[in-house]
């Protein structure tokens, strides 16, 4: 620390220049712009009494310091929307009068967005916001939250997903049924033409062979890509295949047996995009309590 | 940065909105539609979500008093609709999430203390 007024302007400017971006990550965590300002002045007392000359990188360093005070923050924000009276909504933000927050850095600012990732964890939320909205890359994330680049990584994924999850309106429970039945049709058959047009154009199919059966280790993505991939197994994997159709945690699965045993249960989430996921279990330690 | 479709609908939902016209309004949201108030229990509001196009309808035209001005703004980088008394401080905040050519969800801010950063226009 240092009482050198020129240090202290130098210290002002960097601030200064940084700030915008300090705000932008702790509206996006807490939902408030007033408390956001409280964080960033915040930010600023610690930066003023900081050791500054031993700072590498003030950008990294701030946004770190702003990103711990918004997960403690939003941990005691939680618990005082708990006695909030009728729905809680995000402070709205103008961002003609601010545009740093709007224009180029968008992403995770819409109400939409703002009310899924008050659902998430404070660091999943911090995870999100600092990558999508901000581009920092992923070994300058763990060492920001504290983790390791696998682990936030996954917090990012997970995050991502509960967003696109609740960006569309799934669809009814029987229309869940039809587009099923349709694309458990497509795939026996391996009618790529068919697979496609029931596909979303960012659908995913997950797989989960625990290890134990034959499934893809990865994700699969896009709509051409995971047609594809169903074209792909379709001969073999159909021979002597039963499908029966049913209901598990609440919504419509095709159950495949071979020889009266069940060895994969497939299922698909879909909007009026079409199928945005198609979920295929396949571990025959988690299909013991279906068959 | 909008996308211009959306822009139109927001765009159609004021206009039906400024005139009051509750069937305009209702013609603009999907049947399914829910609206979400925020008052902070700070002025009357719905407590609970407001579901369907002919209760959001009717419960966006009551924001309405006299001489309320209606504009669309930027609102957390996407077009919205604020409502101003006739001095100009901001009353009503509105967020619509757009779904083709209709409003699926209608989010509305009436807390004062959310409103505060809405620097009155002329």
């Amino acid at each position: 620390m240092s009482d050198d007024p020129e240090d202290l302007d130098d210290a002002v400017a960097v601030f200064n220049e940084v700030r915008p971006r300090l705000m932008g990550i702790a509206y996006r965590m807490l939902g408030s712009h007033t408390e956001a300002e409280d964080l960033v002045q915040e930010v600023w007392l610690r930066w003023q009494a900081a050791d500054r000359g031993a700072v590498k990188s003030p950008v990294a360093y701030l946004s770190t310091a702003v990103t711990r005070l918004a997960i403690n923050a939003s941990q005691s924000a939680r618990a005082r929307r708990e006695t909030y009276i009728g729905p809680w909504l995000p402070e709205p933000v103008d961002t003609s009068a601010d545009p740093y927050l709007g224009a180029e850095h968008g992403e995770a600012l819409s109400f939409a967005v703002l009310l899924v990732l008050e659902r998430l964890s404070p660091t999943e939320r911090a995870a999100y916001v600092l990558r999508e909205a901000f581009d920092y890359p992923y070994d300058e994330l763990a060492a920001m939250l504290q983790s390791t680049e696998a682990a936030v990584r996954q917090l990012v994924s997970r995050a991502r997903k509960r967003i696109r999850a609740e960006r569309r309106t799934e669809v009814s429970g029987t229309q869940q049924q039809k587009l099923l039945t349709a694309f458990i049709a497509a795939a026996r058959a391996g009618d790529l033409g068919a697979l496609e047009q029931l596909l979303a154009k960012d659908a995913i199919s997950y797989s989960d062979g625990g290890g134990a059966a034959r499934a893809s280790k990865f994700p699969v993505v896009g709509r051409l890509r995971v047609a594809k991939y169903h074209r792909a197994f379709h001969q073999h994997f159909w021979v002597g295949v039963e499908v029966e159709f049913g209901m598990a945690n609440g919504r419509a699965v095709a159950m495949l047996s071979r020889d009266g045993e069940v060895f994969a249960v497939c299922t698909v989430t879909a909007s009026a995009e079409g199928i945005d996921e198609v979920l295929w279990q396949m571990n025959p330690s988690k299909l013991t309590a279906i068959a | 940065m909008f996308k211009r479709g959306d822009h139109a609908v927001v765009h159609r939902f004021a206009t039906a909105f400024r005139a009051g016209s509750t069937g305009a309004i209702r013609s603009l949201l999907t049947h399914d539609v829910v609206a979400v108030s925020d008052s902070g229990g700070r002025v009357a509001a719905a407590i609970a979500p407001v579901r369907g196009a002919d209760q959001v309808a009717r419960c966006v035209t009551e924001l309405l008093r006299p001489g309320t001005v209606l504009s669309v703004e930027a609102v957390n980088g996407q077009p919205g609709v604020v409502l101003r008394t006739p001095d100009g401080a901001a009353v009503a905040v509105l967020s619509l999430k757009v779904a083709g050519p209709k409003v699926s969800t209608v989010w509305i801010v009436l807390n004062p203390d959310k409103l505060r950063h809405w620097r009155p226009r002329e």
